[in-house]
C-alpha cells in the first residue's frame, strides 16, 4: 500500500496542538473574560496599540493558523468516526478548505491593520 | 460457604442453529480464587459440553483466552470471579472481530494484517551463521523493547473503535510490531515496512483513543508506539520531500 | 459448518465507556480552538477599526452569555491542554542512554513552562495597557 501524504496536515494538527495547549487557556482567560469584565484594565487606546503591535499581529496569525489546522484535522476525524464514514472526502475537504480560507483570513487582518 | 454460587451470562452462537447470537444463564459454583476462565471450564465439564471457547496456557502468557468480561477486553484466565461477586458477569466473544462459534472468533483478518508490517527482521546484506549474531547494545534493545512483548491476544483490537469503524486499519498490535521493527537496530527493511505503517490504512489511521493500552495485559502500549510511529514517518515524509531520490 | 457472524458497531459506541466519552470530549476541544482562533481576528480586526470599535466589541463581550460561551470554552480547552500534555511523553519519549525519563517529568515541565508563559502574557498585557 502506498505511503499516505497525512504528515503534510498532520504536522500542522500537532503543531497546532502544542501551540494551543501552550498559549489558549491563559489567552482565553485574560483575553475573552477578564478583559471583557474589566479586571484586566486597559485603556482602550493603550489595548489598540498592544492588539496592533506587528509582533502580536504575528502572534494572531500563527495562532489562526496552526489553531484552525488542528482544529480541522480534529473535526474531520470526529465526524468520520461520528458515522459519517461515507462523506470522508468532502468532510475532508471542507476542514481543511476552511482552515485554508480562516488562515488567508487572517493573514489579510493581520496585514492591513 | 461451599455452594455459594455466581451467575454468568454467557453469548452463544451455534452457526448451525442459531440465525444469530443469544445469551444463556450458568449457575457457577463461586470460588475466591477461580477465574473466568475455570467458571467456562466448569461449565464445560459438568454442564454444557458444547460451549465453545480458546484457552491454553491459563497464565496470561498465549494469548488465546481473550474475551469481553461485562463489556470489557480482557484475558479470562487472569479475570477472577470476586472482582464482581456477588453481580452476575456477562461474557461475550471479542468484539471488531466476526464470532466463528460461541466465544470463538475469527482471527484470520488479525493474521493478514500482522502479515502486511513483515514482523521479521529484514537483511539486505545477510551474514552466513558461521560470522555469528547481529550485535546489539542494551540502548539499542531498550528502544524497542516494551514494543515487542506483545502475546497477540488481540484485545487491543477489541478495545480500539477505529478498528470498528474502519476495518481496513492495520490496528494496534500489529502496528506496534511493525514499529518495533522499524527500531530494531538490526532491521534494514525500513522503506519497504513504512509503505504499510505510514500508510492510510497504518498509522494514520489511529485518532489516539488510547484505549488499546489500558487494555493490554502486557503494557506494550500499543497507542505509544503508533503516535511514535507517527512522527517517524512524518520525519521521513518531510525527508523524502527535501531529498532528491537517490541520496536518501 | 462456517457460518461468521458479525455484529454491527452501535453509532453511539463512544458512550459506552467513559474512556471513550472522554475522547470524544477531548476532540470536541477542538471546536473551541477554532472559535477562540477566529475570535482573536476578529478581536485585531476591531482593534484596526479604532479604539472605539474595540470598546463596543469589549462591551458586547461582557454580556453573561458570552462570558458563560468563554468560561465553557476555557473548561474545553484546559481538556486539551491536560491531555496534550499527558500524551506528549507517549509521542516523544525522551531518553538517557538506556533510561526512559519518567512521563511525570515531562508532564510536570510543560506546566511549568506553560505556567511561564502565562505569567509573560499577563504581564505583557497588563503593563501596555
Ligand atoms: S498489544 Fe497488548 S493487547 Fe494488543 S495483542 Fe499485544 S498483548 Fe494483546
Ligand atoms: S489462557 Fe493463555 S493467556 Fe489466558
Amino acid at each position: 500500500m502506498a505511503r499516505s501524504n497525512e504528515p503534510a496536515v498532520w504536522s500542522l494538527f500537532a503543531g497546532g496542538g502544542a501551540l494551543t495547549a501552550l498559549i489558549l487557556p491563559v489567552h482565553a482567560l485574560a483575553l475573552t473574560i477578564l478583559l471583557p469584565l474589566g479586571v484586566i484594565e486597559a485603556d482602550s487606546e493603550k489595548l489598540v496599540a498592544f492588539l496592533g503591535h506587528p509582533l502580536f499581529r504575528l502572534y494572531m496569525f500563527v495562532l489562526a493558523l496552526l489553531g484552525l489546522f488542528h482544529g480541522a484535522h480534529r473535526l474531520r476525524f470526529t465526524l468520520i468516526d461520528l458515522g459519517l464514514h461515507a462523506l470522508a472526502t468532502p468532510i475532508t475537504w471542507l476542514c481543511y478548505g476552511g482552515a485554508t480560507i480562516g488562515s488567508l483570513v487572517a493573514l489579510w487582518v493581520a496585514v492591513s491593520f | 460457604m461451599a455452594d455459594e454460587t455466581i451467575i454468568l451470562r454467557v453469548l452463544r452462537y451455534r452457526p448451525e442453529q442459531d440465525s444469530e447470537p443469544t445469551f444463556q444463564e450458568y449457575e457457577v459454583p463461586y470460588r475466591k480464587d477461580w477465574v473466568v476462565l475455570d467458571a467456562l471450564n466448569w461449565i464445560k465439564e459438568y454442564k454444557d459440553g458444547t460451549l465453545s471457547f480458546r484457552w491454553s496456557c491459563r497464565m496470561g502468557v498465549c494469548g488465546s483466552c481473550g474475551m469481553m468480561v461485562n463489556g470489557r477486553a480482557r484475558l479470562t484466565c487472569n479475570t477472577f470471579l470476586r472482582e464482581f461477586y456477588p453481580n452476575p458477569i456477562t461474557v461475550e466473544p471479542l468484539v471488531n472481530f466476526d464470532i466463528e462459534r460461541d466465544l470463538v472468533i475469527c482471527m484470520d483478518p488479525f493474521i493478514e494484517k500482522l502479515k502486511r508490517v513483515k514482523p521479521w527482521i529484514i537483511r539486505e546484506d545477510v551474514k552466513p551463521v558461521e560470522d555469528g549474531p547481529y550485535e546489539q547494545s542494551p540502548a539499542e534493545l531498550y528502544r524497542y523493547k516494551q514494543f515487542s512483548m506483545c502475546i497477540n491476544c488481540m484485545l487491543c483490537y477489541a478495545a480500539c473503535p477505529v478498528v470498528g469503524l474502519h476495518p481496513e486499519f492495520i490496528g494496534p498490535a500489529a502496528l506496534a510490531l511493525g514499529i518495533r521493527y522499524l527500531l530494531d537496530s538490526r532491521d534494514q527493511g525500513w522503506d519497504e515496512r513504512m509503505e504499510e505503517v505510514a500508510s492510510h490504512d497504518g498509522v494514520w489511521g489511529c485518532t489516539f483513543v488510547g484505549e488499546c493500552s489500558e487494555v493490554c495485559p502486557k503494557h506494550v502500549d500499543p497507542a505509544a508506539a503508533i503516535q511514535q510511529g507517527k512522527v517517524m514517518a512524518t520525519l521521513d515524509w518531510f525527508k523524502r520531500l527535501l531529498m532528491p531520490r537517490g541520496q536518501r | 459448518m462456517r457460518r461468521p457472524y458479525r455484529r454491527p458497531m452501535p453509532k453511539t459506541w463512544w458512550l459506552k465507556h467513559p474512556h471513550y466519552t472522554l475522547f470524544m470530549l477531548r476532540e470536541l476541544s477542538a471546536v473551541f480552538v477554532i472559535y477562540f482562533a477566529l475570535w482573536t481576528v476578529c478581536l485585531v480586526q476591531r482593534a484596526g477599526q479604532g479604539a472605539e470599535a474595540l470598546s463596543r466589541f469589549l462591551q458586547t463581550m461582557k454580556g453573561p452569555g458570552w462570558i458563560l460561551w468563554h468560561l465553557i470554552g476555557l473548561a474545553f480547552v484546559l481538556l486539551h491542554t491536560y491531555t496534550w500534555f499527558a500524551t506528549a511523553p507517549k509521542v516523544m519519549p525522551v531518553r538517557r542512554g538506556a533510561e526512559k525519563v519518567p512521563d511525570g517529568v515531562i508532564i510536570a515541565a510543560q506546566w511549568i513552562v506553560l505556567l511561564i508563559v502565562s505569567v509573560i502574557f499577563v504581564v505583557l498585557l497588563a503593563a501596555t495597557t
